[in-house]
């Protein structure tokens, strides 16, 4: 047992540990989690800060009971949602850009060519509103992209990214009996029209 | 019969150029629309009459590709729709006069004859459509029952 400090908390980064009121060194006091370690202050594991004391639970038999996770504290947590959203987005913006790939290769054979105006628009509105599912995207004869959403249950959200600054949207939402709304909009102005229609989640995996 | 109505109990196929079909997570062909004329359609995009064929509906899709007239790219899908769903959307605004006619082309020296061929009349381009119409495209792409490859 040895009493933490966070200039101990370095070397220990890695190692499992067990806090424990300070009072209750040796006694049955109350035993708190099992934590791993990160090189952070005392103060995320523990309240009280710096004077806490711990035990080593690898180093201690008595201790040596299944490990909990690591410690995660609320900024943890934020952390790894943020990591998942943005891992989610990048597969998304991987898979379009693939996508945008397959469509320049089959364009150039009908003698379609994609406008580059419309591909920068639909990068700039995922990279601004980060869906986490990846959309149809497919290919119009003007050369514009267009972005689709689309649920089993028919709801659809459809963006022609038209290179300047409006987006032509179709939205088939459930509110309306699956009828489609249809209009232009501007990149801004689009994600309050798809909440309006509750549809936002179409976007989200 | 040439300039018909092709009958609502039955269905059309239409090819699908590669920029409209896209795979799902799945693995499945999804047509995320194509059905519009193109500026050569004379706003009569061409169809085929599945039922003027005898036999399964793969044998009678088959029968469409034997008798096709355009290039169909690797990656295009061949959609099929029933009549009577596809009326329902193209006929919202009765003083459009859409509808799916039988347009039979004879053989020239070059192609066999085909008895599916049929157009939608009054369609207009995506140009047009995204002035007046919206979200044809999208709605006749709701149609699709199912989709098979535009090549064997």
């Amino acid at each position: 047992m040895i009493a933490l400090t966070d200039s101990d908390v370095g070397t220990l980064a890695g190692r499992f540990v067990t806090f424990r009121e300070p009072n209750d060194l040796g006694s049955s006091g109350t035993t708190r989690e099992n934590y791993r370690l990160k090189s952070e202050p005392i103060r995320r594991y523990w309240p009280g800060g710096s004077a806490q004391v711990v035990i080593l639970a690898d180093e201690n038999p008595a201790y040596a009971q299944p490990m909990t996770e690591p410690y995660k504290g609320p900024r943890d947590t934020l952390w790894e949602q943020q990591q998942r959203e943005l891992d989610a987005f990048q597969s998304v913006e991987i898979a379009t850009l693939g996508r945008v790939g397959v469509l320049q290769a089959e364009g150039e054979r009908e003698g379609v060519h994609i406008s580059v105006a419309s591909e920068a628009a639909l990068l700039r509105f995922l990279r601004t509103n980060r869906p986490s599912k990846r959309p149809y995207v497919s290919l119009l004869d003007n050369g514009n992209l267009r972005a689709i959403w689309r649920s089993a249950s028919g709801e659809q959200i459809g963006l022609q990214f038209k290179g300047g600054p409006e987006i032509q949207y179709v939205l088939f939402c459930h509110r309306d009996g699956l009828k489609p709304s249809g209009g232009r909009a501007t990149a801004q102005e689009i994600p309050g029209l798809i909440a309006d229609c509750r549809l936002t989640a179409l976007m989200r995996a | 019969m040439n300039g018909d109505a092709v009958p609502k109990t039955d269905h059309i196929l239409r090819y699908i150029r590669p920029g409209y079909v896209q795979t799902d997570d799945a693995g499945q062909c999804v047509i995320l629309g194509g059905f519009l004329a193109r500026e050569s359609d004379d706003h009569k995009p061409s169809v085929n009459w599945l039922e003027v064929f005898d036999g399964t509906t793969e044998g009678r899709v088959a029968e469409v590709r034997s008798r096709r007239r355009l290039e169909y790219a690797a990656s295009g899908r061949l959609a099929r729709a029933n009549v009577e769903q596809v009326l329902a959307i193209l006929q919202v605004r009765p003083w459009e006069d859409r509808n799916v006619i039988h347009a039979p082309l004879s053989a020239t020296e070059v192609y066999p004859c085909d008895p599916s061929h049929s157009v939608m009349t009054h369609i207009p381009t995506e140009a047009e459509a995204e002035l007046t119409d919206d979200a044809l495209d999208d709605m006749l792409a709701r149609c699709v029952l199912d989709n098979f490859p535009a090549r064997e």
